[in-house]
Protein backbone atom coordinates (compact mmCIF):
# COMPACT_ATOMS: atom_id res chain seq x y z
CA UNK A 1 0.00 0.00 0.00
CA UNK A 2 2.98 2.10 1.07
CA UNK A 3 4.37 1.61 -2.71
CA UNK A 4 1.12 2.16 -4.05
CA UNK A 5 1.27 5.60 -2.96
CA UNK A 6 4.58 6.08 -3.85
CA UNK A 7 3.99 5.10 -7.39
CA UNK A 8 1.06 7.56 -7.73
CA UNK A 9 2.71 10.44 -6.10
CA UNK A 10 5.64 10.26 -8.45
CA UNK A 11 3.27 9.15 -11.63
CA UNK A 12 1.28 12.29 -11.29
CA UNK A 13 3.10 15.74 -11.83
CA UNK A 14 1.78 18.78 -10.39
CA UNK A 15 2.95 22.52 -10.24
CA UNK A 16 4.91 21.64 -7.04
CA UNK A 17 7.06 19.07 -8.79
CA UNK A 18 8.88 22.30 -10.24
CA UNK A 19 12.06 23.09 -8.69
CA UNK A 20 11.15 25.91 -6.46
CA UNK A 21 14.54 26.75 -5.31
CA UNK A 22 15.36 26.92 -8.96
CA UNK A 23 12.58 28.88 -10.29
CA UNK A 24 13.41 31.09 -7.08
CA UNK A 25 16.97 31.42 -8.12
CA UNK A 26 16.95 31.67 -11.83
CA UNK A 27 14.33 35.25 -11.50
CA UNK A 28 16.96 36.18 -8.63
CA UNK A 29 19.87 35.44 -11.83
CA UNK A 30 18.07 37.19 -14.40
CA UNK A 31 17.93 40.05 -11.74
CA UNK A 32 21.45 40.40 -10.67
CA UNK A 33 22.88 42.63 -13.20
CA UNK A 34 20.61 45.63 -12.54
CA UNK A 35 20.89 45.48 -8.67
CA UNK A 36 23.98 47.72 -8.88
CA UNK A 37 27.24 48.23 -7.75
CA UNK A 38 28.97 44.99 -5.35
CA UNK A 39 32.56 46.71 -4.49
CA UNK A 40 32.88 50.48 -4.32
CA UNK A 41 36.75 51.86 -3.69
CA UNK A 42 36.65 55.05 -2.84
CA UNK A 43 39.56 57.75 -2.59
CA UNK A 44 38.67 61.00 -0.52
CA UNK A 45 35.34 62.42 -0.41
CA UNK A 46 33.83 61.70 -4.26
CA UNK A 47 38.23 62.84 -4.97
CA UNK A 48 38.16 59.40 -6.78
CA UNK A 49 36.27 56.27 -6.56
CA UNK A 50 35.67 53.06 -8.74
CA UNK A 51 32.53 50.88 -8.44
CA UNK A 52 32.98 47.21 -9.23
CA UNK A 53 30.37 44.48 -9.82
CA UNK A 54 30.60 41.40 -12.59
CA UNK A 55 28.09 43.74 -14.78
CA UNK A 56 28.80 46.72 -14.52
CA UNK A 57 32.41 49.39 -13.92
CA UNK A 58 32.35 52.68 -12.90
CA UNK A 59 35.15 55.16 -12.49
CA UNK A 60 34.86 58.55 -11.31
CA UNK A 61 37.52 60.78 -10.63
CA UNK A 62 37.23 64.89 -9.73
CA UNK A 63 33.29 64.59 -10.61
CA UNK A 64 34.58 63.12 -13.79
CA UNK A 65 33.65 59.76 -15.38
CA UNK A 66 35.88 57.43 -17.17
CA UNK A 67 34.87 54.50 -19.38
CA UNK A 68 36.56 51.29 -20.70
CA UNK A 69 35.16 50.27 -23.76
CA UNK A 70 36.47 46.89 -23.58
CA UNK A 71 35.30 46.25 -20.01
CA UNK A 72 31.93 47.68 -20.59
CA UNK A 73 32.31 44.82 -23.62
CA UNK A 74 33.15 42.39 -21.07
CA UNK A 75 30.51 43.74 -18.58
CA UNK A 76 27.67 43.22 -21.48
CA UNK A 77 28.71 39.78 -22.00
CA UNK A 78 28.65 38.97 -18.62
CA UNK A 79 25.30 40.19 -18.14
CA UNK A 80 23.96 38.67 -21.43
CA UNK A 81 25.47 34.86 -19.72
CA UNK A 82 23.74 35.29 -16.63
CA UNK A 83 20.29 36.15 -17.60
CA UNK A 84 20.75 33.25 -19.77
CA UNK A 85 21.77 30.68 -17.39
CA UNK A 86 19.15 32.65 -14.96
CA UNK A 87 16.92 31.54 -18.04
CA UNK A 88 17.97 28.16 -18.15
CA UNK A 89 17.66 27.55 -14.58
CA UNK A 90 13.84 28.90 -14.91
CA UNK A 91 13.29 26.71 -17.41
CA UNK A 92 14.73 23.46 -16.21
CA UNK A 93 12.83 23.96 -12.78
CA UNK A 94 9.52 24.24 -14.92
CA UNK A 95 10.43 21.30 -17.29
CA UNK A 96 11.11 19.48 -14.01
CA UNK A 97 7.10 19.14 -13.41
CA UNK A 98 6.60 17.03 -17.18
CA UNK A 99 8.11 13.52 -16.61
CA UNK A 100 8.61 14.13 -20.75
CA UNK A 101 11.26 16.54 -20.16
CA UNK A 102 12.67 15.37 -17.03
CA UNK A 103 16.30 14.57 -18.08
CA UNK A 104 16.26 17.86 -20.03
CA UNK A 105 15.45 19.29 -17.09
CA UNK A 106 18.10 18.10 -15.17
CA UNK A 107 21.04 18.70 -17.48
CA UNK A 108 19.54 22.40 -17.59
CA UNK A 109 19.00 23.07 -13.88
CA UNK A 110 22.93 21.08 -13.58
CA UNK A 111 24.28 23.34 -16.15
CA UNK A 112 23.49 26.91 -14.06
CA UNK A 113 22.93 25.67 -10.88
CA UNK A 114 26.86 26.61 -9.69
CA UNK A 115 27.10 29.14 -12.35
CA UNK A 116 26.37 32.16 -9.53
CA UNK A 117 28.79 30.36 -7.06
CA UNK A 118 31.43 30.39 -9.88
CA UNK A 119 30.62 33.83 -10.41
CA UNK A 120 31.14 34.94 -6.73
CA UNK A 121 34.29 33.58 -6.25
CA UNK A 122 35.42 34.59 -9.24
CA UNK A 123 34.51 37.86 -8.61
CA UNK A 124 36.19 37.77 -4.89
CA UNK A 125 39.48 36.49 -6.47
CA UNK A 126 39.36 39.47 -8.80
CA UNK A 127 39.07 41.88 -6.30
CA UNK A 128 41.92 40.79 -3.87
CA UNK A 129 44.06 41.11 -6.66
CA UNK A 130 42.72 44.12 -7.70
CA UNK A 131 43.44 45.33 -4.02
CA UNK A 132 46.83 44.46 -4.30
CA UNK A 133 46.97 46.52 -7.82
CA UNK A 134 45.44 49.03 -6.27
CA UNK A 135 48.41 49.35 -3.24
CA UNK A 136 51.19 48.58 -5.47
CA UNK A 137 49.90 51.96 -8.02
CA UNK A 138 49.87 53.70 -4.75
CA UNK A 139 53.05 52.45 -3.79
CA UNK A 140 54.51 53.45 -6.48
CA UNK A 141 53.17 56.86 -6.31
CA UNK A 142 54.84 57.40 -2.98
CA UNK A 143 51.24 57.11 -1.15
CA UNK A 144 52.55 54.70 2.02
CA UNK A 145 49.50 52.71 2.51
CA UNK A 146 48.55 49.09 3.80
CA UNK A 147 45.13 48.63 1.97
CA UNK A 148 42.38 46.13 3.77
CA UNK A 149 41.65 43.28 2.17
CA UNK A 150 38.09 43.82 0.46
CA UNK A 151 36.76 46.02 2.67
CA UNK A 152 37.72 48.37 5.27
CA UNK A 153 39.17 51.91 5.72
CA UNK A 154 42.60 53.42 6.06
CA UNK A 155 44.42 56.40 5.03
CA UNK A 156 47.08 56.94 2.59
CA UNK A 157 49.85 59.75 3.05
CA UNK A 158 52.20 60.86 1.02
CA UNK A 159 54.84 63.81 2.53
CA UNK A 160 56.45 66.41 -0.37
CA UNK A 161 57.99 69.86 0.52
CA UNK A 162 56.77 69.00 4.50
CA UNK A 163 53.31 69.45 3.18
CA UNK A 164 51.58 66.19 4.28
CA UNK A 165 48.60 64.90 2.16
CA UNK A 166 46.35 62.49 3.60
CA UNK A 167 43.93 60.54 1.79
CA UNK A 168 40.98 58.58 3.28
CA UNK A 169 40.55 55.12 1.00
CA UNK A 170 37.31 53.12 2.37
CA UNK A 171 36.74 49.58 0.59
CA UNK A 172 33.34 48.37 0.79
CA UNK A 173 31.51 45.38 -0.36
CA UNK A 174 27.70 46.94 -1.55
CA UNK A 175 24.24 45.15 -0.39
CA UNK A 176 24.20 43.80 -4.12
CA UNK A 177 26.90 41.16 -3.40
CA UNK A 178 25.10 40.05 -0.25
CA UNK A 179 22.26 39.21 -2.83
CA UNK A 180 24.44 37.50 -5.06
CA UNK A 181 25.48 35.48 -2.21
CA UNK A 182 22.11 34.77 -1.18
CA UNK A 183 21.18 34.08 -4.55
CA UNK A 184 23.89 31.76 -5.29
CA UNK A 185 23.59 29.57 -2.32
CA UNK A 186 19.62 29.26 -3.20
CA UNK A 187 20.68 28.40 -6.75
CA UNK A 188 23.77 25.73 -5.39
CA UNK A 189 20.67 24.80 -2.72
CA UNK A 190 18.30 24.04 -6.42
CA UNK A 191 20.97 21.51 -7.48
CA UNK A 192 20.73 19.64 -4.75
CA UNK A 193 16.95 19.40 -4.56
CA UNK A 194 16.90 18.66 -8.27
CA UNK A 195 18.86 15.46 -7.55
CA UNK A 196 16.88 14.73 -4.36
CA UNK A 197 13.53 14.58 -6.31
CA UNK A 198 15.22 12.21 -8.62
CA UNK A 199 15.44 9.33 -6.27
CA UNK A 200 12.01 9.49 -6.54
CA UNK A 201 12.06 8.60 -10.08
CA UNK A 202 14.14 5.71 -9.58
CA UNK A 203 11.05 4.28 -7.07
CA UNK A 204 9.12 5.35 -10.21
CA UNK A 205 10.74 3.55 -12.47
CA UNK A 206 11.24 0.12 -10.38
CA UNK A 207 6.61 0.27 -9.93
CA UNK A 208 6.40 1.09 -13.95
CA UNK A 209 8.34 -1.63 -14.27
CA UNK A 210 5.94 -4.01 -13.11
CA UNK A 211 3.25 -2.85 -15.51
CA UNK A 212 0.67 -2.91 -12.72
CA UNK A 213 -2.38 -1.63 -13.50
CA UNK A 214 -3.62 0.94 -11.88
CA UNK A 215 -6.58 0.99 -9.61
CA UNK A 216 -9.38 3.23 -8.66
CA UNK A 217 -8.08 2.85 -5.40
CA UNK A 218 -4.89 3.84 -6.25
CA UNK A 219 -6.08 7.40 -7.11
CA UNK B 1 24.02 12.20 -27.51
CA UNK B 2 21.80 14.56 -28.28
CA UNK B 3 21.54 15.86 -24.90
CA UNK B 4 25.24 15.95 -24.49
CA UNK B 5 25.31 18.27 -28.31
CA UNK B 6 22.22 20.75 -26.35
CA UNK B 7 25.29 21.29 -22.69
CA UNK B 8 28.09 21.88 -25.01
CA UNK B 9 26.40 24.59 -27.44
CA UNK B 10 24.95 25.80 -24.06
CA UNK B 11 28.22 26.11 -22.32
CA UNK B 12 29.61 27.75 -25.47
CA UNK B 13 27.66 29.79 -26.05
CA UNK B 14 28.78 32.63 -22.71
CA UNK B 15 32.22 32.49 -24.37
CA UNK B 16 31.04 33.33 -28.02
CA UNK B 17 29.27 36.02 -26.52
CA UNK B 18 32.01 37.46 -24.78
CA UNK B 19 34.66 37.16 -27.83
CA UNK B 20 31.84 38.67 -29.84
CA UNK B 21 32.04 41.46 -27.13
CA UNK B 22 35.38 42.01 -27.73
CA UNK B 23 35.55 42.09 -31.03
CA UNK B 24 32.75 44.86 -31.55
CA UNK B 25 34.44 46.89 -28.95
CA UNK B 26 37.76 46.66 -30.88
CA UNK B 27 35.57 47.54 -33.80
CA UNK B 28 33.87 50.36 -32.66
CA UNK B 29 37.56 52.02 -31.46
CA UNK B 30 39.15 51.26 -35.05
CA UNK B 31 41.10 47.92 -32.79
CA UNK B 32 42.93 50.65 -31.25
CA UNK B 33 44.31 49.39 -28.21
CA UNK B 34 44.71 52.46 -26.12
CA UNK B 35 41.52 53.34 -26.85
CA UNK B 36 39.69 50.01 -26.60
CA UNK B 37 40.74 49.55 -22.69
CA UNK B 38 41.18 53.09 -21.09
CA UNK B 39 41.09 56.60 -23.02
CA UNK B 40 42.13 58.60 -20.44
CA UNK B 41 44.05 58.19 -16.97
CA UNK B 42 41.58 58.11 -14.34
CA UNK B 43 43.87 58.89 -11.90
CA UNK B 44 44.97 62.23 -14.00
CA UNK B 45 42.77 64.94 -11.97
CA UNK B 46 44.13 63.18 -8.41
CA UNK B 47 47.44 63.73 -9.74
CA UNK B 48 47.21 66.87 -11.33
CA UNK B 49 45.85 68.93 -8.41
CA UNK B 50 48.24 67.15 -6.00
CA UNK B 51 50.80 68.48 -8.11
CA UNK B 52 49.50 71.75 -8.21
CA UNK B 53 49.10 71.89 -4.38
CA UNK B 54 52.68 70.42 -3.82
CA UNK B 55 54.42 72.35 -6.59
CA UNK B 56 52.92 75.87 -6.68
CA UNK B 57 54.73 78.90 -7.70
CA UNK B 58 53.49 81.03 -4.96
CA UNK B 59 52.56 79.94 -0.83
CA UNK B 60 49.23 79.33 -0.89
CA UNK B 61 48.56 81.95 2.35
CA UNK B 62 49.99 85.46 1.43
CA UNK B 63 50.01 88.09 4.08
CA UNK B 64 48.20 90.81 3.22
CA UNK B 65 48.25 92.78 6.56
CA UNK B 66 47.77 93.19 10.40
CA UNK B 67 46.00 95.17 13.01
CA UNK B 68 46.94 95.10 16.80
CA UNK B 69 45.03 96.16 20.24
CA UNK B 70 47.32 95.92 22.50
CA UNK B 71 45.45 97.44 25.54
CA UNK B 72 43.24 94.12 25.26
CA UNK B 73 45.86 92.57 24.20
CA UNK B 74 44.59 91.05 21.07
CA UNK B 75 46.02 91.04 17.26
CA UNK B 76 44.21 90.22 13.65
CA UNK B 77 46.52 88.92 10.94
CA UNK B 78 44.88 89.31 7.83
CA UNK B 79 46.10 86.93 4.64
CA UNK B 80 44.72 85.46 1.20
CA UNK B 81 44.17 82.27 0.47
CA UNK B 82 44.77 81.00 -3.09
CA UNK B 83 43.52 77.98 -4.69
CA UNK B 84 45.38 76.74 -7.70
CA UNK B 85 43.35 73.88 -7.92
CA UNK B 86 40.28 73.47 -10.30
CA UNK B 87 38.44 72.52 -7.12
CA UNK B 88 36.71 73.93 -4.67
CA UNK B 89 39.01 74.25 -1.20
CA UNK B 90 38.08 73.81 2.25
CA UNK B 91 40.37 75.67 4.57
CA UNK B 92 40.03 73.87 8.05
CA UNK B 93 42.56 75.45 10.08
CA UNK B 94 44.87 77.91 9.81
CA UNK B 95 46.81 79.41 12.76
CA UNK B 96 50.05 81.78 12.78
CA UNK B 97 51.98 81.85 16.03
CA UNK B 98 55.19 82.90 17.23
CA UNK B 99 56.28 80.72 20.16
CA UNK B 100 57.40 83.26 23.35
CA UNK B 101 57.73 82.90 27.47
CA UNK B 102 55.76 85.10 27.88
CA UNK B 103 52.87 83.77 26.06
CA UNK B 104 53.83 85.00 22.38
CA UNK B 105 50.96 85.35 19.85
CA UNK B 106 48.99 82.78 18.46
CA UNK B 107 46.32 83.86 16.12
CA UNK B 108 43.87 81.23 14.21
CA UNK B 109 40.90 81.25 11.39
CA UNK B 110 37.79 81.74 13.36
CA UNK B 111 35.68 79.29 11.08
CA UNK B 112 36.36 77.30 8.29
CA UNK B 113 36.46 79.43 4.38
CA UNK B 114 35.74 77.54 0.99
CA UNK B 115 38.31 79.21 -1.46
CA UNK B 116 36.60 78.64 -4.85
CA UNK B 117 38.50 76.65 -7.89
CA UNK B 118 41.62 78.76 -9.29
CA UNK B 119 40.50 82.11 -7.01
CA UNK B 120 41.54 83.24 -3.77
CA UNK B 121 39.52 84.11 -0.36
CA UNK B 122 40.79 87.19 2.33
CA UNK B 123 40.71 85.49 5.49
CA UNK B 124 41.37 86.84 8.94
CA UNK B 125 43.05 85.40 11.93
CA UNK B 126 42.66 86.78 15.75
CA UNK B 127 43.86 85.98 18.88
CA UNK B 128 46.15 86.52 21.75
CA UNK B 129 49.22 88.31 21.63
CA UNK B 130 51.97 89.72 24.02
CA UNK B 131 53.32 93.48 23.59
CA UNK B 132 56.71 92.01 23.00
CA UNK B 133 55.21 89.61 20.37
CA UNK B 134 53.18 92.35 17.95
CA UNK B 135 56.22 94.37 18.08
CA UNK B 136 58.45 91.60 17.06
CA UNK B 137 55.74 90.70 14.24
CA UNK B 138 55.80 94.46 12.92
CA UNK B 139 59.50 94.88 12.47
CA UNK B 140 59.33 91.67 10.46
CA UNK B 141 62.26 89.79 11.93
CA UNK B 142 60.02 87.38 14.04
CA UNK B 143 59.64 84.15 12.52
CA UNK B 144 56.69 82.88 13.61
CA UNK B 145 55.02 79.29 12.67
CA UNK B 146 52.46 78.92 9.97
CA UNK B 147 50.02 75.73 10.25
CA UNK B 148 46.91 75.37 7.97
CA UNK B 149 44.63 72.22 6.95
CA UNK B 150 42.72 72.11 3.73
CA UNK B 151 40.56 69.61 1.85
CA UNK B 152 40.07 69.00 -1.23
CA UNK B 153 36.91 66.53 -1.75
CA UNK B 154 37.87 64.79 1.16
CA UNK B 155 41.69 64.71 0.90
CA UNK B 156 43.43 66.56 3.49
CA UNK B 157 46.59 68.88 3.30
CA UNK B 158 48.38 69.59 6.56
CA UNK B 159 51.42 71.72 6.55
CA UNK B 160 53.49 73.39 8.96
CA UNK B 161 56.54 75.78 8.25
CA UNK B 162 58.48 78.83 8.90
CA UNK B 163 57.16 82.26 7.75
CA UNK B 164 57.94 85.58 8.73
CA UNK B 165 54.42 87.74 8.25
CA UNK B 166 55.36 89.69 5.79
CA UNK B 167 53.09 92.22 4.08
CA UNK B 168 53.64 92.38 0.56
CA UNK B 169 52.99 96.41 -0.68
Amino acid sequence: MEGAVMTDSAKEWTASDCNIPGLVAGICLIALPFLGYWWSVRFGDGAFAVEVSPFTLGMYGFGKEFFSPILTAVNTAVIISIVFFGALLVVGSVLRCSRQYRQQSDQLVGIAAKKPLWLVAFFIISIVISGFGIEYSLRESGIAVNLPVIAGDVVGSITASGITVQIPISLSLNTAFWYAVVFAIIAVYAGIYQKRRYNGLHVDKAEMDTDEPEGPEHT
Amino acid sequence: MENSRIGTVIMVLPLLILVLALVIALYNTGFDMEAVTLPENPTGPLNETLTSLLQADRPLVTASGMESDLTAGTVTLKAGVENPTAYPMTVGYLEYRIPGEDGGLTASLAAPVTVPPMGSVAVELTGPATVDAVIKLKSGSAEGILSFEIDIMGIRIETEMARTWKVRS
